[in-house]
């Protein structure tokens, strides 16, 4: 299990993380999601043992990772800017790595050479930013980590290699039981492929629920009524976000799915439906109520 | 044991990987100047193979103090090329991801770059024992010493670099704080040297620093000096002659540097743990050491600089306001520039920059005004006797050059003479230049320099008294009278006005010798006139007597010298003594 326990950074006296809590469970892949400048770099280079936080703490299956290579040893990063020796080839930094990761698999590595369509000899600088992550990918993997944590990690690929990437990492995740830490902005992806989700805002982890836990608790609802008035909805009812097109309303609640709509069949109306939420649209609505709404700007 | 432990053979092996070629290159250079040298040489070494062995062992020593350039220059590149990573923000996020601790990375790091440098002098080494051997001139002792002043050596600067690299976090910032910590010391000395030059009244620096705590201070220039080769008199079989070695000094220097460099390693690996890795980019990653750079760079500029345009612009040297108004303006100019990089921002125009500021304004006018209204009683300060270990005085007209003061009695008459001029206070009337260097106890040297008032009778009485020693006397008219006896070989003299040279005989030297012994028996007398342009050697077996100027009482010698041709009273060039001014000279023991 990877935790960080009200983790708080500054840089120059800006608080990048302020008290970030968050738990990954051994064997879950876990989403994490935020609007740009949330700190989801900033905890993924704290859970990697790179940066030292201020106060709180980091830790994988109870031990402190930071200076602590036993630890740092069954973890393996993908940052979103990978850093590769200026002259180095994939062969050679498969060498480095093969010193560093005591689980480092030449096995693995030669078979995942089918996976990815690139002369390991080649210099890494000499390759394009979607071969350079591949190249990525084909180290990290090879080092055969129980956790991986990966900081957009299919910025840059084509869409093949996308699910190339994706379907290796799920492959990994149900032969070895890997843990995996995924930080992106492709909501639509990581819901296919997670089965956790920790949402994060101004250096904080506002929720992190299992997926499927998330979207119960989440739902849209469609009403129809007779005529164009709202009627007036239960007080208990937690509503995210509501708009209407004539006598069609659409709500957006937190709660059961079936508390939520034996509630609102008070109002009477012609027609009431409950339709699922994808991930993005929990995203953009619990970030509505951090104030980091759509706004309708005219330009 | 510890040490190995610590190191990762992974990032070891990689840093001999990616910077090999540093480590060929100092191989290389290391190649032309030893093992070339020894094979360039080799004909100088066909007296056979115990002045063959010798020869070689001076080239091998004549070449240490460029090893020690070398290594100053090549532990700051090897320190540059494997802490590099430290100076970015995606290199850092991989090196303390990986499964090792910073403690082991730094001296990992350390490790291989050593590694490369004592590969490179192995290598230098058996390639010098094989010309040696291929030009029957092997001396392996001398090769021995050789290895192990450059490795002492190359671990000081290669650990005084890695300390550099520990507190910045940006590339270039490497060579400027390494440069910076060699030669801080040094740069402040002869700042506030030329400084009080200028404003001190009396005060006279003389830019040499040996032995002294700035030259400790300045370790290029102390291991340079220590590992130059020095010429030693060597009496064997009873035949004397010249031969060459290395300082005295130098085991015990070298000994004290390498402590010391263990010593900023240990600081480097200290600071290395406490290190943010979000440091990368920043000058200074430490913010505690952040005004230290501050106001080190910017009070040295704004002295250094203020000082040397005023000198250069300004019509009245003397005029301390202007002065004064340079180095505040080129102070703040230089702390602006430095607050910029610091800061990583044009934008530094705010209050904290403004007290930063005042702050240095302060201590720059503090330290002109200090200096100016001599609030430190620097002009009147007069050693006690007891504190002088050595001292030497010049008298324009009378004592030709810097004399070595050996007698405790003469050496309190020069501070009898110098307290009377502070007593006097700075009247400056005098038309003799008197200058007296104080070598104090603590490596201190102090020298100052006023004009004589001889129509004021203590001071002339004072000045006669200090002429009149027995050990000045002696060396008014020959140099180093009676140090190299009076067995002579020959002479030689020669009169600048009509051109006219002579090779003296062994008895016209002696007979000159002894005039000139005749005439320092009697008293000196002061105010007289000197006859000059001409010049004599007297070559014994020891060395040689120059007399080059010689006072109008020497009755003796003038004789002796009309007597051998050299001079005619008559037309002889005579200068007053109030045309005589101190040459400048560097003070040495």
């Amino acid at each position: 299990m990877l935790e960080a326990k009200n983790v708080i950074k500054a840089f120059d006296g800006f608080r990048a993380l302020d008290g970030a809590t968050m738990t990954v469970p051994t064997g879950a892949v876990y989403g994490l999601v935020g609007p740009n400048g949330a700190g989801k770099s900033t905890i993924i280079r704290h859970l990697t043992g790179v940066y030292r936080p201020d106060s709180g703490e980091l830790l994988l299956d109870g031990e402190p990772i930071w200076e602590n290579p036993a630890a740092k040893a069954r973890m393996a990063v993908i940052p979103d800017d990978w850093y590769y020796f200026p002259q180095a080839s994939i062969a050679e930094m498969a060498r480095f790595y093969r010193g560093m990761y005591p689980a480092f698999s030449a096995e693995r590595y030669e078979k995942l050479k089918e996976a990815f369509p690139l002369n390991d000899r080649k210099p890494i600088r000499r390759m394009s930013k979607g071969m350079q992550k591949q190249a990525a990918f084909w180290l990290t993997m090879s080092c055969m980590p129980e956790v991986l944590v990966l900081d957009e990690p299919v910025d840059g690929l084509d869409p093949v290699m996308r699910r190339q990437v994706w379907t290796l990492l799920l492959d990994d995740v149900a032969a070895r039981g890997t843990t995996v830490l995924v930080s992106s902005h492709n909501l639509r992806e990581l819901e296919d492929v997670c089965d956790h989700v920790g949402i994060m805002n101004r250096g904080k982890v506002l929720l992190e629920r299992s997926l499927s836990e998330l979207q119960d608790s989440t739902v849209k609802v469609q009403a129809a009524y007779r005529t164009q008035e709202e009627p007036v909805l239960p007080a208990e009812l937690k509503i995210l976000h509501r708009s209407h097109v004539g006598r069609v309303y659409t709500y957006i609640l937190r709660g059961e799915r079936e508390e939520i709509l034996r509630r609102m069949a008070i109002t009477d109306p012609l027609l009431l439906e409950a339709i699922p939420l994808t991930l993005e649209e929990i995203f953009i609505y619990e970030m509505g109520g951090e104030d980091y709404a759509v706004r309708d700007i005219v330009l | 044991m510890r040490f190995a432990t610590s190191c990762s053979k992974t990032l070891i092996r990689s840093d001999w990987r990616r910077f090999w070629p540093i480590g060929f290159l100092y191989a290389l250079i290391s190649f032309f100047m030893l093992p070339l040298p020894v094979w360039v040489n080799r004909e100088l070494t066909d007296g056979g193979a115990l002045w063959g062995g010798r020869r070689a062992a001076q080239v091998v020593r004549e070449m240490s103090p460029g090893f020690v350039i070398l290594a100053f220059f090549f532990g700051l590149i090897l320190a540059m090329a494997v802490y590099s990573y430290q100076m970015n923000g995606k290199s850092v996020g991989l090196m303390h991801a990986l499964p090792v601790s910073r403690d082991r990375q730094i001296f990992s790091h350390f490790a291989a770059a050593m590694s490369m440098l004592t590969a490179a002098n192995c290598l230098t080494f058996l390639l010098t024992l094989l010309m040696e051997a291929l030009t029957s001139s092997v001396e392996i002792r001398s090769l021995l010493v050789w290895l192990a002043v450059t490795e002492l050596v190359d671990f000081f600067f290669l650990a005084f670099a890695a300390l550099a690299a520990a507190v910045t976090g940006w590339l270039l910032a490497v060579p400027v704080i390494y440069l910076g910590f060699n030669f801080v010391v040094w740069a402040y000395w002869m700042i506030l040297n030329g400084l009080a030059d200028l404003l001190y009244r009396h005060y006279s620096g003389n830019g040499t620093f040996t032995g002294s705590l700035v030259e400790w201070l300045t370790p290029v220039v102390r291991l340079f000096r220590v590992t130059t080769e020095r010429a030693f008199t060597v009496v064997e079989r009873g035949l004397v002659y010249t031969d060459y070695g290395y300082s005295p000094a130098l085991l015990s220097t070298l000994l004290i540097y390498a402590a010391l460099g263990a010593a900023m390693l240990c600081l480097a690996w200290l600071l290395y743990r406490r290190r943010r890795s979000e440091t990368a980019g920043d000058a200074v990653a430490f913010r505690p050491l952040r005004p230290v750079a501050r106001y080190v760079i910017s009070i040295a500029a704004g002295l250094a600089l203020g000082t040397m345009v005023h000198q250069m612009v300004s019509w009245n040297s003397d005029n301390v306001v202007s002065l004064i108004l340079w180095q505040l303006a080129l102070g703040a100019l230089v702390y602006c520039a430095v607050e910029m990089l610091l800061r990583k921002s044009f934008r530094i125009f705010d209050r904290r920059t403004a007290v930063g500021l005042l702050a240095l304004w302060l201590v720059l006018v503090g330290t002109c005004l200090t200096m100016k209204w001599d609030l430190l009683g620097v002009e009147r300060r007069v050693p006690a006797a007891e504190r002088v270990e050595g001292a030497e005085v010049y008298l324009s007209g009378v004592i030709m050059s810097d004399t070595e003061l050996r007698d405790e009695a003469s050496v309190r008459a020069a501070v009898a003479l110098h307290q009377l001029l502070v007593d006097r206070g700075d009247a400056d009337v005098g038309e003799s230049s008197f200058r007296v260097t104080y070598h104090l106890s603590g490596g201190t040297v102090m020298q100052r320099q006023y004009q004589l008032d001889l129509d004021d009778p203590a001071v002339r009485a004072a000045a006669e008294e200090l002429v009149n020693r027995p050990e000045i006397r002696q060396s008014l008219i020959l140099e180093d009278q009676g140090k190299y006896g009076d067995k002579f070989t020959g002479g030689y003299a020669v009169n600048f006005l009509n051109g006219k040279e002579l090779m003296l005989t062994p008895d016209q030297c002696l007979a000159l010798y002894r005039a000139a012994e005749e005439d320092a028996k009697r008293p000196v007398t002061l105010g007289g006139s000197v006859y000059t342009d001409f010049e004599v050697e007297l070559n014994t077996t020891e060395g040689t007597y120059r007399l080059w100027r010689i006072r109008q009482d020497c009755n003796e010698t003038l004789r002796t010298l009309e007597e051998i041709g050299l001079i005619d009273r008559n037309s002889q060039a005579v200068e007053e003594p109030a045309v005589h001014e101190a040459p400048v000279t560097s003070v040495g023991r």
